[in-house]
């Protein structure tokens, strides 16, 4: 037994391939997006079925509250118990359309839809789950008649109707994992980090079939209500008159195909002909009130 | 925009980290299979005592550490690669160059002493932190031996 | 190959050493496989999945450093040692290193 003249010249290749990394790289990409694209197409179709028959109870335990998630103050209690009231009423007319021929009351019980309205400085209005529905006062200065505002609320109203928030959630989700997972986040916080912040996407991410729908039905209810849809088209027309806006592009930027939306409530009013004429604003949301 | 904005640091991240770390990495293989080139008349081996003509030879304990860092590159890649599961290639290169290096330090140490051989070889492996939420930040080799110089020297 | 983690086989001898081999490899389970881990370790018992997975691991390591040895003209490594480090969240390294050695038959 004697020591070796000197170590062995072991050859490369053996404990470390001498295989290119682009391609490996290349190739599991391509693999995991299509995978990763097939899988969130699969869910997201499955979050839309599923999402007319999820118990609206179970919506409502699931809920964060809006008012966390807007973090804005509370505005004027006088203009908020005014919007409180357009929008019951509203929602009463609302119960006279079915739902996908389903009765509006039993999708989305009326006594669970919260009005509120926020003390934000841009002009927005969000519906998320458990039937919240926030109104930013900024809003208010974009319309100039109580048919322009209703058509706002009842279009939030018809999402919650349509159970967008729940499907929206669903998908958000799912898209939350799959971008965790491709950013190669460990598996551990995949599950739980996306459960949180998935309901906070809700507020953003209706798509624009869902606004377009949610549209239709906005509509729907204001013939209910007022016999025509006059002056729907208001805070549309208010906030693209000005389209290069930084209020006008952050709107945008949560509704989509906005171009779209407004052609379609157009072609309603000029359908139904021009209607009676537009009901004043309540005297407490007129924008004439002092804001901030 | 945001999101593009982001989509767009990744890929300069991503192609900074290829090609940075692609040029170490032949950079480095070079280096190492030169020096072990020129140190391969100092025998490494891992058994606990010195051969029958050694046994008389002064022994000095001789460590050799490297701490090596992944690129972003490696780290993307082996990320998409524990989705799949198999061989996490580009950390076995990177594993593979701090344990030929830790070895080469130790040698370089053993040679200064004017030793012969060095045995009983041990291997340590860790994972230092850094953006260890992700992968591995960086890993330090150690490899520690006892070096046999013959009395005379 | 005859593999040995003592420094000696029985009823061989060592006819020259060859130096030292190594074989390490990192492996990986599949994301289903990690998430399913996580949910054991609410309930406590053995990881299967990871079980196999570091059986794999040192069958490979062993594997590339039998090539290593094989490719240096040993028949034998004898002194096998085996390290674990955990080099990632999901992933761990295995290495096998050990001394080759050309060895023979004792007459009797």
């Amino acid at each position: 037994m004697s020591l070796p003249d000197g170590n062995p010249r072991i050859p490369e290749g053996i404990n470390a391939r001498n295989d290119h990394p682009l391609r490996e790289f290349l190739i599991l990409a391509a693999g995991i997006s299509g995978a990763l694209v097939a899988l969130v197409l699969v869910l997201g179709l499955t979050a839309k079925l599923i999402a007319p028959y999820i118990p609206f109870s179970w919506e409502l335990s699931a809920a964060p509250s809006m008012q966390d998630l807007l973090a804005g103050d509370d505005a004027d209690p006088g203009a908020a118990r005014a919007l409180s009231a357009l929008s019951n009423s509203l929602l009463q007319s609302s119960l006279k359309v079915p739902v996908n021929g389903k009765d509006p009351k039993d999708v989305a019980p009326p006594e669970h839809f919260r009005f509120s309205l926020v003390k934000l400085d841009y002009p927005n209005a969000f519906a998320t789950l458990g039937a919240q529905i926030a109104v930013t006062e900024a809003l208010l200065q974009h319309v100039s008649s109580e048919n322009g505002l209703a058509m706002v609320l009842a279009h939030e109203i018809a999402h919650v109707q349509l159970r967008h928030p729940i499907e929206a959630a669903g998908r958000g989700i799912v898209v939350q994992i799959a971008l965790a997972a491709l950013l190669g986040d460990s598996s551990a916080n995949l599950l739980g980090g996306s459960l949180s912040t998935g309901s906070m996407l809700t507020l953003l991410s209706f798509n624009r079939d869902m606004e377009l729908q949610a549209d239709r039905r906005a509509l729907d209810i204001l013939r209910a209500h007022y016999g025509h849809v006059g002056g729907a088209d208001e805070f549309f027309l208010d906030m693209a008159a000005d389209p290069h806006s930084a209020d006008w592009l952050e709107f945008a930027q949560t509704h989509p195909s906005s171009k779209r939306r407004l052609q379609l409530i157009r072609q309603a009013i000029r359908e139904d002909g021009p209607g009676d004429a537009t009901v004043a604003l309540p005297e407490a949301l007129q924008p004439n009130q002092p804001l901030q | 925009m945001e999101a593009l904005l982001q989509l767009a640091i990744f890929f300069t991240l991503l192609a900074l980290g290829y090609l940075f770390g692609r040029r170490a990495e032949s950079k480095h293989y070079k280096s190492i299979r030169e020096r072990e080139e020129q140190l391969r008349y100092l025998v490494v081996l891992n058994q606990r005592f010195p051969p029958p003509g050694m046994l008389s030879h002064r022994t000095d304990m001789v460590t050799g550490n490297v701490v090596i860092s992944v690129d972003y590159f490696k780290t993307v890649v082996a990320g998409l690669r524990n989705l799949v599961g198999g061989n996490l290639n580009s950390y076995e290169s990177l594993l593979d160059r701090a344990r030929r290096e830790a070895i080469l330090r130790m040698q370089e140490q053993a040679a200064l002493r004017g030793a012969e051989a060095v045995i009983n070889l041990k291997f340590e492996t860790s994972r230092i932190a850094g953006n260890s939420a992700k992968g591995i930040g960086s890993v330090e080799v150690l490899a520690y031996g006892t070096a046999l110089t013959h009395p005379d020297k | 190959m005859l593999i040995s983690n003592i420094e000696v086989i029985p009823n061989m001898r060592v006819v020259r050493h060859l130096g030292l081999v190594q074989g390490s490899t990192v492996r990986a389970k599949h994301a289903g496989k990690d998430i399913m881990a996580g949910f054991k370790n609410i309930f406590g018992g053995e990881l299967g999945a990871y079980t196999e997975l570091l059986q794999e691991s040192r069958d490979e390591a062993v594997a590339r450093m039998s090539e290593q040895a094989r490719a240096i003209g040993a028949n034998a490594v004898i002194n096998v040692r085996f390290s674990t480090s955990a080099i990632a969240a999901g992933a761990s390294e295995i290495l096998a290193y050990g001394t080759a050695v050309e060895v023979a038959e004792t007459g009797r």
